[in-house]
This record gives C-alpha cells, sequence and structure tokens, in this order.
C-alpha cells in the first residue's frame, strides 16, 4: 500500500526524529528504526519512547504519506516517501511563510536579517557558496527591480 | 448517621428525584422532538442533562426557586407522618422536654425565668417505618444487582479483550492512524487496536485505556474506505468520551433501575450518540455517504448482530464501550439519516449551544431550598411549605370594625400560644421611674392573653409580665397594665412592648400607651394575692393543707416530692390535681440525665380527668427531676384552659449514696429576717434576708403579693459567699404592713443548687407606727 504523492505533509518534531533515522539509514524495519533513534554520550536514548510508540509514528507517518511500506514475511520495511531536502525546504518555506505574511516591507527585512545571520554562522564549502551565489542571481534575473520572494519554497 | 435517617433520606430524595426526573425527560423528549432537524450533538446534549441531572440535588434552585416552581415533592409525605403510631402520639401530644432549669440571677425588678428550650423528641423514641424500610431494601437490591451486572459484564470483557492480538503497525494500524488525522484525533496512538476472530461488531472500550476491538471478519470483507469509515466513527467516540458517559448512564441506571423512563432515556441517548459520530464522519468527508452507510450495515453482519460479541452479550457490560451499532438501535432510521446527510445542515453552532445552556438553566433546577436536605445528624420531624400564610399560624391584621379609639384596632389571630411584638420604643427617658405599658385588650380565646415589656438596660434583658392581669376567654375591652421599676442611673436602651396569647383564638389590641410614673417603693411583678401563708420553718408544700388556688395545684404524686428510697422497680411517675383538667394535652419538662428514662412501649396518658402519668425505666441509686409544665410548655392545664403550677418533682432511688439523695431534698427555709408575721420591724432597717438549709443555685424570684411591697428603689438582691442567703434593699416606712412571696405559681428560681424550687412561701411583716 503506498501513499499518494502529493505536496509533503507538515510533520511534528517527534515525527522528524523517526523521518532522519530513515532518511540516513534507508529502509528499515520498525525494531531498526527504534535501535537508531539518537543516543547521548553513554549510549542512552535521548527519547524516552516505548517501541509500541515508534511503531505507532511509522504508521502515522505512512498515514501522512511521508513512508512508504512493505510487507517483508511478518515485519514490515519502512522508506521515505519524500526527500529530506523537500521537507526542509517545506519547513523553512513555512517558517518564511510565518515571519513575513502580512508584515510588508518590514517582515521582508526581518527575514533577509535573519538570512545574513544564518549564512554567517554557516560553514559552507566553495561549492555550496557557488551554489549560493547562482542561485541569487537566478533571483535577480528572474524579477529586475523587484524585491526577492517571500519564501523560499521552490514550485 | 443513622439507619432510620439513611432510609429515610434516600427514599425521600428517590421519590423526589423520580417525580422531578420524570418531568425533566419529558421536557426533554418534547424538545428533541421539536428539535428533530438540528444537529445531534444538540439532541445528545439534551439527553445527556436527563443523566446529569440525575446527580444533581433535587433542590438546585437555591433561594430563588420555591413554590410555585418548585415541584418534585408530590406525593412524599411528611416525615412526622411516617413515624410509628406510638412515636406520632408522643410528638402529637406536645409533651415538650425542657432543659434542667438552671437557676438564674434575676433583676431585682423582674422575678427571672428561663428562656424557653427548644421542643425535643428523644430520637430513641422513632423507629424505621417497615414499609419504608422494605422499599428501601428492594431499591438497595436493585442498585446491587445492576451494578452487579455491569461489573461481572465489564470485567468479563476486560479479560477477554486483554487476550486479543494488539495491532501495532501495518495496514490497519496505518488506516487507524489515517482515520485519526482525518477526523482531527490527535491522541490516537494512546489506542490499542485489537482484532478478534470471533464474529463481533466493532466497538471501542475504556476511558483511560482506550481500546477498539475490530473483527478479523471485518478487516477481510471490507474496504479500505469502510474500514476507514468504521474506524473514525469509533474515534469520533474516543474524542467524546463517549465510554464516560456510558459510565455515567450505567450509574444512573442503576440508582433508578425501577423507572422506565430513565431506561428509555438512555436509549435515546445511544441512539443520538451514534448519530453524532455519524455526522462527524460524514462531515469530515472520510467516507461517501454510500460507503459508509453499508459499512454500518456490513458491521452488523459481521458481528451477526450482537454489538459487543464477546463474552455473554448483555446489555449490563455496555456501560464502558461503545460500537459502531447499538442493541435495540432504530437502523433504518439511523440509515436513513446518513443517506440524507448535507454537511450545510445541522450544525452544531453558537445558536445550538446557546438552546442547550438556555434549557439546562431554566429547566435543571426545579426546586429551590424549601425542598433542602436534611445535614447529618438532623431529624426532620415535620415540615411546613408555608405556601400559604395560614401555615404560621398566626395572622396579624387591621380591624376596622372592632376598635376603642382611632380608626382601627390590630386584630391577632393564632392557632396556638404565640407572643406578638406589638412595637419597640428606642431610648424612652425613665431614669429612676416607674414605665407603665398600658393597653386596650380584647379577646375570643380559650386561654388568655396579658401584656409582656422587656426591657434592655446596661447590656442586660429584662421582662416583666404579670399572667394574673390579662384578659381571659371571651372577653369585651379591658385596660391592662404592667409596670416596669428604673432604678437612677437605669436608662433602657430599648423597650419591647409584646401581647402573649395563651392559646388559640384571636385578640385585638388598641390604644397602647407607654406611660412615666414615680416610682411607688416597690417593685416586681404581681403574684395571685390568695399565695398560701406559710410560717418561717412552714411543710413541705405538698404537704401542707390545700387552699383553693385559681390554677390547678398537684395534689399527690407518685413518688412523692423530694422522696429518697423510691423503689426502682417503679414504673410509672404519676401526679394528681386537684380539678379536672384538659386532656390529652401534658407537659413533663426537663431534660438531661437526671430526666428520667421514657419506657418507649407505653405511651404517657391521663388514666382519668385529674390523674396523668408517665411510663418510666427508674435505675437504681439515682436522682431524678421531673418538670410539670415550665415556663415554655403549659399543657398541664385545667378544664377550663388555665395552667396550672409550675413543680419539679425531685427524688432518688434506693440505694443511693447520701449526696446523692441531698440533690433531691426540696430546700427550706431556714431564716426570715424580720420573722414571717413579726408586728414590730424597725422602719429604719434596711434589709431582709431569707436562709435556707442548702445551698442555693443563686436564682431568686422576689414576687409581689398585691400587698405592699418592701424592696428599695435602687436595691438589687444579693446572695451570700455560702449561697444559702439572700438579702433584699428594702426602703421601709413606719406602720406598714408589707407583703412578699418567696417563689411562686409559676415562677420558681429560689431553687437548691440541683434545680428543685422552694417551696411558695408568703411572707408578711408590719413595721412600728412612729
Amino acid at each position: 500500500m503506498a501513499a499518494e504523492k502529493h505536496e509533503p505533509p507538515a510533520l511534528s518534531p517527534t515525527e522528524w526524529e523517526v523521518m532522519k533515522v530513515l532518511w540516513e539509514r534507508g529502509p528499515l524495519a520498525a525494531r531498526d528504526v527504534f535501535a537508531g533513534l539518537p543516543r547521548d554520550a553513554r549510549g542512552k536514548p535521548v527519547h524516552d519512547w516505548a517501541y509500541r510508540t515508534v511503531k505507532t509514528l511509522l504508521s502515522r507517518l505512512v498515514a501522512k504519506g511521508a513512508l512508504d511500506y512493505e510487507q517483508v514475511g511478518n515485519s514490515y520495511l519502512y522508506r521515505a516517501a519524500v526527500a529530506q531536502e523537500a521537507m526542509a525546504r517545506q519547513e523553512v518555506g513555512g517558517l518564511l511563510d510565518r515571519l513575513t505574511s502580512h508584515t510588508g516591507a518590514a517582515g521582508r527585512k526581518v527575514v533577509s536579517t535573519v538570512l545574513a545571520q544564518f549564512l554567517g554562522d554557516a560553514e559552507l564549502s566553495d561549492d555550496e557558496v557557488r551554489q549560493l551565489q547562482a542561485a541569487l542571481e537566478r533571483n535577480r534575473r528572474a524579477a529586475p527591480g523587484k524585491p526577492p520572494r517571500r519564501g523560499g519554497r521552490s514550485k | 448517621m443513622t439507619l432510620e435517617y439513611v432510609v429515610a433520606a434516600t427514599l425521600e430524595w428517590l421519590a423526589v428525584a423520580s417525580w422531578q426526573l420524570a418531568i425533566f425527560i419529558g421536557l426533554v423528549a418534547c424538545a428533541v422532538a421539536l428539535l428533530r432537524k438540528a444537529s445531534p450533538r444538540l439532541r445528545h446534549g439534551l439527553w445527556l442533562l436527563v443523566f446529569i441531572k440525575a446527580l444533581l440535588p433535587t433542590t438546585l434552585g437555591g433561594e430563588l426557586l420555591n413554590a410555585p416552581w418548585a415541584v418534585g415533592q408530590w406525593g412524599v409525605r411528611p416525615l412526622e407522618q411516617q413515624l410509628p403510631a406510638a412515636a406520632r402520639q408522643f410528638v402529637a401530644t406536645d409533651t415538650p422536654v425542657e432543659s434542667p432549669v438552671s437557676p438564674t440571677p434575676a433583676p431585682t425588678s423582674t422575678p427571672a425565668t428561663q428562656p424557653a428550650a427548644a421542643n425535643r423528641v428523644d430520637p430513641a423514641t422513632r423507629s424505621i417505618n417497615p414499609y419504608a424500610a422494605t422499599l428501601f431494601g428492594l431499591w438497595a437490591g436493585g442498585v446491587t444487582t445492576v451494578l452487579g451486572g455491569v461489573a461481572i459484564g465489564y470485567l468479563g470483557l476486560v479479560r477477554e479483550v486483554r487476550r486479543l492480538r494488539s495491532v501495532e503497525e501495518g495496514p490497519v494500524r496505518i488506516a487507524l492512524e489515517r482515520a485519526a488525522l482525518a477526523v482531527g484525533v490527535t491522541d490516537a496512538q494512546k489506542i490499542d487496536l485489537r482484532i478478534t476472530d470471533r464474529p463481533a461488531g466493532t466497538f471501542l472500550f475504556g476511558v483511560r485505556r482506550p481500546t477498539i476491538v475490530l473483527p478479523q471478519a471485518a478487516v477481510d470483507q471490507l474496504a479500505p474506505d469502510e474500514i476507514l469509515g468504521v474506524l473514525a466513527h469509533e474515534l469520533v467516540h474516543w474524542r467524546r468520551r463517549d465510554t464516560l458517559v456510558g459510565w455515567l448512564q450505567a450509574v444512573v441506571g442503576a440508582l433508578f433501575w425501577f423507572h422506565p423512563l430513565v431506561w428509555w432515556a438512555s436509549a435515546r441517548l445511544r441512539e443520538e450518540r451514534e448519530r453524532c459520530c455519524d455526522d462527524a464522519v460524514l462531515r469530515h468527508a472520510v467516507s461517501d455517504r454510500d460507503t459508509y452507510g453499508e459499512a454500518i450495515v456490513r458491521s452488523l453482519t459481521i458481528g451477526r448482530g450482537r454489538p459487543i460479541g464477546l463474552a455473554k452479550p448483555t446489555p449490563l457490560a455496555a456501560a464502558g464501550l461503545v460500537g459502531v451499532f447499538e442493541r435495540g438501535a432504530t437502523l433504518q432510521q439511523r440509515l436513513e439519516d446518513v443517506m440524507n446527510f448535507r454537511p450545510t445542515r445541522q450544525k452544531f453552532g453558537w445558536r445550538s449551544m446557546a438552546t442547550l445552556v438556555l434549557f439546562g438553566l431554566i429547566f435543571l433546577p426545579m426546586a429551590g431550598s424549601s425542598l433542602a436536605q436534611l445535614a447529618p445528624g438532623d431529624t426532620e420531624l415535620v415540615t411546613l411549605s408555608l405556601d400559604d400564610a395560614a401555615e404560621s399560624a398566626t395572622r396579624i391584621e387591621t380591624d376596622r370594625d372592632v376598635k376603642v379609639e382611632g380608626a382601627a384596632s390590630t386584630r391577632i389571630t393564632t392557632q396556638w400560644p404565640t407572643t406578638v411584638c406589638l412595637a419597640e420604643v428606642e431610648k424612652p427617658d425613665v431614669d429612676g421611674t416607674q414605665l407603665v405599658y398600658t393597653a386596650q385588650v380584647k379577646s375570643d380565646l380559650d386561654q388568655s392573653a396579658s401584656l409582656e415589656m422587656w426591657a434592655h438596660v446596661d447590656g442586660g434583658t429584662y421582662f416583666s409580665r404579670n399572667p394574673q392581669v390579662a384578659v381571659f376567654g371571651k372577653s369585651d375591652w379591658k385596660r391592662l397594665e404592667i409596670p416596669f421599676f428604673f432604678k437612677a442611673g437605669q436608662r433602657p436602651d430599648k423597650v419591647t412592648l409584646n401581647v402573649i396569647i395563651g392559646g388559640p383564638g384571636t385578640v385585638w389590641v388598641d390604644d397602647i400607651r407607654l406611660l412615666k410614673r414615680p416610682l411607688p417603693g416597690g417593685f416586681g411583678a404581681a403574684a395571685p394575692a390568695n399565695e398560701k401563708l406559710s410560717p418561717v420553718k412552714k411543710e413541705v408544700a405538698d404537704k401542707a393543707p390545700v387552699v383553693e388556688t385559681p390554677y390547678p395545684q398537684i395534689v399527690e404524686s407518685i413518688p412523692e416530692f423530694g422522696a429518697t428510697d423510691v423503689d426502682p422497680s417503679l414504673d410509672t411517675i404519676r401526679v394528681t390535681f386537684d380539678r379536672d383538667m384538659s386532656t390529652p394535652g401534658m407537659s413533663w419538662t426537663g431534660g438531661g440525665e437526671d430526666f428520667p428514662d421514657i419506657d418507649k412501649s407505653r405511651q404517657a396518658e391521663w388514666i382519668d380527668a385529674r390523674i396523668c402519668v408517665l411510663p418510666v425505666r427508674l435505675a437504681k441509686a439515682k436522682f431524678y427531676r421531673v418538670g410539670v409544665n415550665s415556663k415554655s410548655f403549659q399543657n398541664f392545664k385545667s378544664a377550663d384552659g388555665k395552667p396550672a403550677e409550675h413543680r419539679v418533682l425531685s427524688f432518688a432511688t434506693a440505694g443511693a449514696k447520701r449526696s446523692v439523695q441531698r440533690k433531691a431534698h426540696i430546700p427550706e427555709i431556714a431564716e426570715l429576717s424580720p420573722a414571717n408575721g413579726d408586728g414590730d420591724v424597725d422602719p429604719d432597717t434596711k434589709t431582709i434576708s431569707v436562709t435556707f438549709d442548702t445551698k442555693m443555685g443563686g436564682g431568686m424570684s422576689w414576687v409581689r403579693t398585691g400587698g405592699w411591697f418592701p424592696g428599695a428603689e435602687d436595691g438589687r438582691a444579693w446572695w451570700s459567699k455560702d449561697g444559702r442567703t439572700c438579702t433584699l434593699p428594702v426602703a421601709l416606712e413606719p406602720g406598714v404592713t408589707y407583703q412578699l412571696s418567696l417563689n411562686g405559681s409559676h415562677y420558681v428560681n429560689f431553687q437548691s443548687q440541683h434545680g428543685v424550687p422552694a417551696p411558695t412561701t408568703v411572707w408578711s411583716f408590719t413595721t412600728e407606727a412612729e
């Protein structure tokens, strides 16, 4: 049973944790997802989740369309149905939308300030810096004389 | 809290609540019929109010909702009428029991008396009405059966469900999560999903740890959209906490197991609950109408018509679960609703909420505090709703036809003895003078009517009254007058003017005047002039020759007054009066540990017109004290309505120690100064005194007899330290015969420390001429 592929769904922080395991490690059974959850320096799970909770989260993620699954024998193998990049773009886009909606020029200034701060703090490789420059250039050419679009969502 | 209290209070509550519930269910049924096109949530809310109402107090209306809004008391007899006949008669004969009279220091200007004690009946004289006990037993048995059935069914279900396979992942669990997302249930992770291989309906079970049970046949036979609809239905049940409502229904159903309308309302609530879930599933477009309707029918066939399918299919087990369909539900109507669903209609908006709140506010409180429940420990004897002012027995009206002056008089009509306050006067200027309260009084009574005046002086409250200055029976206008004496420096803050009415009938009062009059040199209330004269050391009163008095006297008693060797096997106390008495009225007064235990198997009764007996159970070596009439209770009265003298029958049973015997001793006068009958008393004498042979209680009754009273204007009597001698300041004049009485027929505050009054003694002496 595969989920229909629409716009990536909004995820809760707990669901993000599960998704990150699957993005990093590829298709996994529920038990492996449970084992792959982040641990602290002493090897203790960061989250106090029961195995049953993880299985429920996986079912919910399938229901949301964020995961696909297939039955293998008596167990189920889960894999991400949306790319991490698309999900991240969706989340950031949502954030920027919330920051700038109905605030006009002031909101856009806030966004540009936050972005500049973010870029200043980020450790970017030369290649990543070139990609960013190219993206900015494309944006300027696409809408000369207009301010950059509000969100970072890609169509 | 006694068993009899629990039985009576429970039955009364059940009766009142049953009436109220019947009315409320009728109102809800009418409202639901009118709102059949409204949101099912509104109709469900209305039916839910029935079960909330059942557990609310029956007097929710508080003081705002008394008659005519107060409903539900119909057919419920006052508790007094549920008493056994013997106990009822005990109450009806008005046999009061008064606290032991403890002597109270009296103000010098009045004979001191005790305030009226509350009427009291020994709770032990009451027993449980056998019919009430049977009814209570039946009800309690029904409650136990129903609750037991619910508990057994529920525990059986718990065991069955625990054996089922839990589904934590896979297509069915994903369908559950999908349904949860569709209907907006955010805590679906709490829900345990279990599969049964037996034919069963789909149902939600549990309040804190919810479980949805789904038959394997449904998984195999239903289409994915149908499963989604079925699971969404159960999730809506969870979101609405319908299993909690199921328990509420179970509790109310158990308490009112005998009430068919409650069961009917319960079935209607279950129906509306299902419609609410159908409405929510279709409103969230989880399934289309056809698919969802089909899912309901297929769930019915898969469960082979049984909502549960597990354990025994008893309806009592349904308390803690809700399913896709309910036993006894009108399936056709429900499917019609599903097929005709329009998302734009039947919304539960603010209008529905307002309707529900308004309905609850108007109809939930059906009665007010007039039906208030008894506090633990209280025992209700009589209920007076006072819906009719005539119940309060006393009416005060203006009478323009009967008057002696002005335009009208005040007419007082009463059904029993009462005291009516006619006026209060603030700060009258009466320093060092006599205040006289006078009024014209006319009567049409069985008893008498007299005046009474209360004065609030220096933080104390004193009164003046004279029962002999009164109108008796049917009397034309007569001017009555009572005085109050104020010493120099005594200024009353307030004076209250009352009329005392001794029994049922009508009294007219007119032309009240409050006068200031110079002090005559005497004070105190008057006593009958024909009190017995006695020597300094007289015999005990009951042994003295009987003098004819205007009021009934006791001429013989068993045991004798002051007896100290009474046989404990004596089982009745008997008093014989000197004339025919008014039967069956009687006032045996007293209380506390000195009052004998009443033999409840027999009744206090009149043997003939003059002899009255009180059945008792006496103990060995004990002191007893029984009053005959008192200030407040005067139902020992002659056939022509005159209250008998106030006496205290004191005695000790055989074997008592001397200290106990001494309690029964009737105080005797050891010395009078000047001596009774002394003919040459020095007019310069400043005090007179009486010495008793035993320590006294501290009260005193210096009573006027009609002769010259020797009290000084500013004199206040006092007791010696040994409590035996009482001294009264006097202001004597030469060549005058003075007379006063120590105690009187109705004033007996010269009492021993154990509450035994001294016999009435008239004291007379003459001063030397100049």
